[in-house]
């Protein structure tokens, strides 16, 4: 049902980001129809086209949208979405549109266009379901994206977080403002921590060149979910695994994955330079779902092999249990716990059975949220959309909706991830909904169930 | 940026209500910004929980991990939210006159 609270929420958050695009003029839509014309530059050309060439309107990416099935208004639908940046294409780029505009939906590219743009392609989450259900295969969030992607190419803007935390990630290697000795001092927190929940002497090998594994969490971590970085540390020494981490690029997100290439290539060159000084063998992403995208799909794929292997964490510890090289005790996790597969790491990266055979081995009661896997609703925070202040009443009452209601059904007391951006939608989710239940990473349970 | 009346001083804020000049920042500017973020009348926790994070600040130029906050002050998540309903991040590091803790908090 659409409530007045959800009219309020979407309202108030469109005119958020009408505000961030700020006043259009007729020279910034001539820049961005110039990006447009440049689309064969783009670093994936021929799936853009064929995309924008494929779409039917037959809806059935509409009934498969979290969004817009907790708010089914016309805008909320991925391909009327994706119109947007279709007709524009076929009116300004191709014979047919040019000539017989009216007949097949070509539109012009106007300054109310632009805004219009900008407000739905960051209201969408980029979660990727619609393309699972797609007849034709067409994939709607690689289209946001490149709506994204001209914006930010032709007039420098996004989202307001999302740029503060690229600002701060050119110039400091993370994107949380945070300086090396602030990181020193939180690994040594987490160190303290270890000692007091499991009597353990444990140090967090800093700069090891050579080490076999680089370990890159989000930073988010640091702040958000310092457990998991508790988990992660206490499960490589319990291990004996030869790891290492950096002082200086310790921040694995890369927003340039949710709406700029050139921003993203700065990042991931960041990641990738500093793994090969530290002569990893293996470069591990900490609990995140969007820099699995980057490093596992795109990196390779764009910028060719790395002299590295990239792997999540998730890999690495399922490893360890089939090997028997760590002992874990689900007793020690007595409550009901679920897992939400966040969009990046299940459908995009297919690490999907990892957590589960994890959380089989350290809690006493798993249960499976439905639909799961790669059918999984987003959390409601996806695309860089939970970053935002400002979106915080969209994401409760409408993008995170349907999770809310999954999260329920399970009656799980417990609801596990394996990505910061999705753990910080389930905090605010739990809270505005009142749920009895706690987020966790899911290597903070294995924290729990941890035995040398 | 806006210039709001806080603790009767005008001082710039950004756009999500977080104060600019951190060094105007005093006792009431801070209960000012607690009336803003519903936590107000502010209660020796609430103060608990400012003073931690403004400590912190001073000394690291940032915020410190939720986990910091909660074991320094005894307080547990749910405990932190119902003395500030928007949360750590966006209540309390407001309140405390810190800047807006950036990426994914």
């Amino acid at each position: 049902m659409v409530t007045e609270a959800k009219v309020k929420a979407v309202e108030g958050y469109e005119k958020t980001l009408e505000r961030w695009l700020g006043n259009v003029t007729k020279e910034d839509v001539k820049k961005v129809l110039e990006m447009v014309g440049k689309i064969d530059k783009l670093p994936y050309p021929r799936l853009v086209k064929l995309y924008l060439d494929l779409c039917s309107y037959c809806g059935a990416c509409a009934e498969e949208c979290h969004i817009y099935k907790t708010y089914p208004k016309k805008e909320f639908n991925p391909a009327y979405r994706t119109s947007l940046l279709r007709s524009v294409y076929l009116r300004h780029f191709t014979l047919i549109g040019k000539t017989f505009r009216g007949l097949i939906g070509a539109k012009e590219l106007d300054e109310k266009m632009l805004q219009e743009w900008f407000i739905r392609f960051y209201q969408c989450t980029m979660c990727r379901r619609c393309g699972v259900f797609c007849p034709f295969g067409v994939d709607n969030m690689a289209l946001v994206r490149t709506g994204r992607v001209f914006i930010s190419a032709a007039l420098g803007k996004t989202t307001l977080d999302m740029g503060r935390g690229v600002d701060s990630h050119l110039s400091l290697g993370n994107a949380s403002f945070m300086k090396e000795a602030v990181f020193k001092h939180t690994v040594k927190f987490w160190e303290e921590e270890i000692k007091e929940k499991k009597g353990w002497e444990v140090k967090v090998p800093i700069d090891k060149i050579g080490a076999e594994m680089y370990l890159i969490p989000p930073n988010t971590d640091f702040f958000h979910s310092l457990e998991t970085m508790e988990g992660i540390t206490a499960m490589f020494h319990a291990a004996k695994a030869d790891w290492t981490m950096s002082s200086k690029i310790f921040d694995v997100v890369n927003y340039g994955v949710f709406y700029d290439d050139d921003v993203w290539e700065k990042i991931i060159n960041m990641h990738i330079e500093e793994a090969k000084r530290l002569k990893c063998k293996i470069l591990v992403v900490g609990e995140c779902g969007h820099a699995l995208k980057s490093l596992m799909m795109l990196g390779p794929s764009l910028l060719g092999a790395f002299p590295f292997k990239v792997k999540s964490v998730l890999e690495v510890t399922a490893d360890y249990i089939k090997q028997g090289k760590i002992k874990l005790n689900k007793e020690a996790n007595p409550e009901p716990v679920t897992y939400h597969d966040p969009c990046n790491a299940a459908r995009m990266c297919g690490i999907i059975e990892e957590p589960r055979i994890i959380l089989k081995v350290v809690c006493k009661d798993f249960r499976e949220m439905v639909p799961n896997r790669d059918r999984n609703y987003c959390c409601g925070g996806g695309g860089g959309v939970v970053l935002e202040t400002a979106s915080h009443d969209y994401r409760v009452e409408v993008a995170g909706k349907m999770k809310v209601d999954q999260i329920k059904q399970t009656g799980a007391k417990i609801v596990a991830t394996i990505c910061a951006n999705c753990k910080v939608e389930l905090d605010h989710l739990i809270t505005y909904h009142k749920l009895d239940v706690r987020w966790a990473g899911v290597h903070d349970l294995v924290l729990n169930a941890l035995m040398l | 940026m806006a210039k709001i009346l806080l603790g009767g001083m005008e001082i710039e804020v950004d756009e999500d209500g977080f104060i600019q000049e951190p060094e105007r920042w005093n006792k009431e500017v801070a209960e000012d910004l607690a009336k803003i973020e519903m936590a107000y009348p502010m209660s020796d926790d609430h103060w608990k929980v400012v003073n931690y994070l403004r400590n912190y600040y001073l000394e690291f130029e940032i915020a410190p991990p939720i986990r910091m906050l909660t074991k320094q002050t005894g307080f547990d998540l749910k405990y932190i939210y119902q003395l500030f309903p928007r949360g750590p991040a966006v209540g309390a590091c407001k309140v405390a006159g810190l800047p807006k803790p950036t990426g994914c908090v």
